[in-house]
């Protein structure tokens, strides 16, 4: 299967209407197998899931997708992850390993840090 | 005794307006109770994060505020944008920033501070009729087609003809087009052909020079020399005399008019997008309306779906109706009873999306508590009884849509249940009770 994900830099970008570049990840079981980046900046936002569609992709993870996008790729049948942020390296290999959830912000997630408050008695 | 620190944490959190600080590297260093508020995420998720990644403006990367404000030295005050929530909603806004300095004077890092504008923005829609396109709510194939070409459309210079009943969005589609096309720095004229009288109608479109008529005392332009370099949105083309469809034809053959009392020709570099609630081919066997015209108009043709042709955006709707009179009335209306949705889910809506509208609006009025009941409803519907043929249940209408999501997503049930917006464990648990498992 194939994963698009826009980006900015090596980061996630936040919209998928504002990104330049997207990554296109091919992957095979758990393996990540091959990967391009494509430039979508001549695109109107709304063509982003046409051109997509004919490279194969089905699926995108994404942060901010406008909502008639979404409904754009679903015509294609292309699933979309929104609300991820974070590193497309570790984004990707958080998704080959944990799985992403939709909206779970950073990404992999921040390990809740808890205070030492002493000992009680 | 207080700290200096939580102090000024209190002081920040009693702040009506959202602030934020970054550093030089736009990771988020502060963020108030209002930013909390505003999108959704807790302090604990945004502090440390790049302010583009939370925030995800319609500006960021190329002209961001702050960072204009961080290299200029200069303060922004009150600029509008969009940013998306937690949730993936866009919510308006209205920033203004500034930088922070040490005691050396050195730059540390940014401040800005923004409101929500979604409930002016909402009223100021209303007033000034500016929606756009993004303000068609559906999840019906034919309307996301419709999404899906419009960029294709508007690059073209062809004539636009969109038919739909009244209340369907033709306007919101007519200035979609405008606007992702090359001419969307020009103009777009709107002109309702089926509120003026002929002889005005044919001084509106091509204007009149002076002495034309009594009353002409100095040249008007028309719509069409207003138009110039941009778009006119003719609605109601289907009402407009045959003597203007003949004027009509030649601007759209040759590009070219003369106004009235006039005899030199005027050119036209205009964008003709029409519309109509009307069924032109059939206007056009009954010889009301120039067979050549309607050649020319409908080159590109899109029809917009009634309302009751896409029942499965009326829950959506309701949704985002009941959303906006919220803001707009600061009530706490939850949904609507499980009769009166399908009283809404049965009834024709003749008057389409904007019958829908003024129903919730209605029932805003009466409604005192959490939930819309059959007493707040217009009495036309009160007294409407559903039509045998068409009268189902909320379980049937429930059962059609997960079976129809089940079969879009290929029987996966994680992908439906992420569709549906439910837990993967109700999903199963609806589709046992249905007797599907």
């Amino acid at each position: 299967m194939k994963v698009a994900i826009p980006i900015n830099g090596d980061r996630i970008a936040p919209r998928l209407s504002l990104a330049k570049e997207v990554v296109v990840a091919e992957l095979k079981g758990r393996r990540e197998v091959g990967r391009e980046r494509l430039n979508i900046s001549g695109l109107y936002p709304m063509e982003i899931p046409d051109f997509l569609a004919s490279k194969g992709v089905t699926k995108v993870i994404a942060a901010g997708v406008d909502w008639y996008l979404q409904e754009i790729f679903r015509l294609h049948n292309i699933d979309v992850t929104w609300g991820i942020m974070g590193n497309v390296d570790e984004v990707l290999n958080f998704y080959l390993t944990e799985g992403l959830q939709m909206g779970m912000g950073l990404c992999p997630p921040r390990r809740s840090r808890r205070r030492f408050r002493g000992f009680h008695f | 005794m207080v700290r200096e620190k939580d102090y000024f944490n209190i002081i920040l959190d009693s702040i009506a307006d959202g602030v934020f600080t970054v550093d030089k590297q736009w990771r988020i260093t502060t963020f108030n109770k209002a930013a909390e508020r505003i999108t959704g995420f807790t302090r604990e998720e945004a502090i440390g994060q790049y302010c583009y990644e939370i925030f995800r403006t319609n500006v960021c990367l190329e002209r961001c505020a702050l960072r204009e404000t961080m290299q200029s030295g200069q303060d922004i005050i009150n600029k509008e944008l969009n940013i998306l929530d937690k949730y993936n909603r866009e919510i308006p806004v209205s920033i203004s920033t500034a930088v922070l300095r040490d005691e050396k004077g050195e730059i540390i890092g940014g401040v800005e501070t923004f409101r929500d504008l979604s409930l002016i923005k909402e009223l100021d829609k209303e007033i000034h009729e500016k929606y756009s396109f993004q303000d068609i709510i559906s999840k019906h194939p034919s309307i996301v087609n419709i999404f899906r070409i419009l960029p294709d459309i508007a690059r073209s210079e062809a004539t636009v003809l969109i038919q739909g009943e009244s209340g369907t969005g033709k306007e919101l589609i007519a200035q979609a087009i405008h606007n992702l096309s090359p001419r969307k720095d020009g103009p777009l004229v709107k002109v309702n052909c089926g509120a003026l009288p002929e002889t005005l109608l044919e001084s509106e479109l091509f204007g009149y020079l002076r002495g034309a008529f009594t009353d002409a005392k100095r040249d008007k332009p028309g719509r069409f020399k207003l138009a110039e370099g941009g778009t006119i949105f003719l609605d109601e083309i289907g009402d407009i005399p045959a003597g203007i469809q003949a004027k009509l034809l030649r601007v759209l053959e040759n590009k070219e008019y003369e106004p009235l009392g006039g005899t030199s020709t005027i050119k036209a570099d205009v964008r003709v997008v029409t519309a109509t609630n009307k069924d032109l081919e059939r206007l056009v066997k009954l010889g009301q309306f120039r067979e050549d015209l309607y050649y020319r108009l409908n080159v590109v043709k899109i029809e917009l779906p009634s309302l009751r042709e896409r029942r499965m955006d009326i829950p959506l709707l309701i949704e985002h109706f009941i959303e906006r009179f919220n803001k707009k009335t600061g009530k706490e209306i939850r949904g609507v009873s499980d009769e009166v949705m399908k009283i809404l889910l049965n009834h024709p809506y003749p008057g389409n999306i904007r019958e829908l509208e003024n129903i919730i609006e209605h029932a805003f009025i009466l409604c005192k508590g959490p939930q819309i009941q059959w007493e707040h409803l217009p009495s036309y519907l009160r007294n409407q009884k559903p039509s045998t043929t068409e009268r189902r249940s909320i379980r049937e209408i429930e059962k059609e849509h997960i079976i129809n999501t089940l079969q879009r997503c290929s029987g996966n049930m994680t992908k439906a249940a992420q569709e549906l917006g439910i837990h993967r464990t109700t999903l199963w648990r609806k589709l046992k009770k249905m007797g599907s498992i």
